[in-house]
C-alpha cells in the first residue's frame, strides 16, 4: 500500500451510515436528520472562531476527556482551515462547524484510516478494548492524528501549540496539592506519600471489640467481604480502607 | 499526618470534645511502586520501607 499513499479527507464519524428506514413500510424515515451523538459537542458562540487552544483555555469543557480522541480530529482541523469566523460568517457559526469534515495533517492510506477508525470506536466504547491490543491501537491512533512514534512522537501543529501553551493541565486543574513527605530514617530524602491504604484483616474482630460504635459513619470505609474497593480485590474478610 | 522522626517524641494535641478516644498501632509498609497480579513472591520487592503508625 506504500504506493498508494494519498490525501484522503475523513468524513465525521456515522457520516456514511445507510439512511434509516422504517421497517414496517421499507421507506425512509424522513426527513433523515443528522443524529447527534452523546456528549459531542459543536462549539457554544463565545467561544466560536477561537483557535483551539484559546477556546480550550475558556471552555474546560473542551478539554481532552471521553472524547479527547474527536476532539484532537477536530482540533488539527482547525489548525488546517480557517475558523468561520475568519471565513466571514457573521454568527461565528459556519455551516463546516456544525458537521465537521475532518482532514488529516498526514498522509495516510485508506486502509489504515479505516482501521484506525474501528479501533478508535472500540477505544471509545471503553471496556476490555480500551486496554487491549495496546499496540495496534496507539499505530492506529498515532497515524489518525498525525503523532507517529517512529519519528519521535507528536509533530502536529495543534500539538506544538498545545505544548507551548502549558499542554492539558491550563485547561483543567483549578488548583494545585501539595505534595505530603515523610522523613527517611537515615537518610536525608523524604518519601512522597501519594495515598494510604488500611488494610485490616481482624475488623469484624475489632468492630465488635469496640462495640460497634466507632466506625458507625462508613464514609470513609469500604467493608464490603468480597471486593473492598474498586481498584482491590482482596481476600475474603479483609477489609480496606483508602485516604487520598 | 503527622511525622515522628526516629528517636524524638510526637507532641500530639488531644481530642478535647470526644468522650471515647483510642489509638491503634499500625505496621506501616511504604511502597515504591505496585502493579496488578503481582506474585506473592514478588510482593515485597515493592515495599521501600517499614514504619510504625499510630493512628
Amino acid at each position: 500500500m506504500r504506493g498508494s499513499r494519498q490525501r484522503v479527507v475523513l468524513r465525521a464519524p456515522g457520516a456514511n451510515r445507510p439512511a434509516p428506514q422504517n421497517r414496517r413500510t421499507d421507506t425512509p424515515v424522513s426527513p433523515a436528520a443528522p443524529r447527534r451523538r452523546a456528549g459531542r459537542r459543536d462549539a457554544p458562540p463565545e467561544v466560536a472562531g477561537l483557535h483551539a487552544v484559546e477556546r480550550v483555555r475558556r471552555h474546560p469543557r473542551h478539554g481532552p476527556g471521553r472524547w479527547a480522541g474527536r476532539l484532537a480530529v477536530r482540533w488539527q482541523r482547525s489548525t488546517l482551515r480557517p475558523s468561520p469566523a475568519a471565513r466571514g460568517s457573521p454568527s461565528g457559526l459556519g455551516r463546516s462547524s456544525r458537521r465537521p469534515r475532518i482532514r488529516l495533517a498526514g498522509v495516510a492510506d485508506r486502509g489504515r484510516i479505516r482501521d484506525a477508525s474501528v479501533v478508535h470506536r472500540r477505544r471509545q466504547r471503553g471496556g476490555r478494548h480500551a486496554e487491549h491490543g495496546d499496540r495496534g491501537r496507539r499505530r492506529g491512533h498515532a497515524k489518525t492524528f498525525g503523532i507517529d512514534p517512529r519519528r519521535g512522537g507528536r509533530r502536529s501543529a495543534a500539538d506544538r501549540r498545545m505544548r507551548q501553551h502549558g499542554g492539558w493541565a491550563v485547561a483543567g486543574s483549578p488548583f494545585t496539592v501539595a505534595t505530603v513527605t515523610l522523613p527517611i530514617a537515615g537518610s536525608t530524602q523524604v518519601f512522597p506519600v501519594r495515598r494510604i491504604y488500611c488494610i485490616g484483616r481482624n475488623y469484624a474482630a475489632h468492630s465488635r471489640e469496640m462495640g460497634r460504635t466507632r466506625h458507625a459513619s462508613r464514609r470513609s470505609f469500604s467493608r464490603s467481604r468480597r471486593t473492598p474497593c474498586s481498584r482491590c480485590r482482596w481476600a475474603p474478610s479483609a477489609i480496606i480502607r483508602i485516604r487520598h | 499526618m503527622q511525622p515522628v522522626p526516629v528517636g524524638t517524641v510526637g507532641d500530639h494535641p488531644y481530642p478535647s470534645l470526644t468522650k471515647n478516644y483510642h489509638y491503634e498501632l499500625e505496621l506501616v509498609a511504604a511502597l515504591r511502586s505496585g502493579g496488578t497480579r503481582i506474585p506473592a513472591s514478588q510482593a515485597l520487592d515493592h515495599v521501600y520501607g517499614y514504619a510504625v503508625g499510630l493512628e
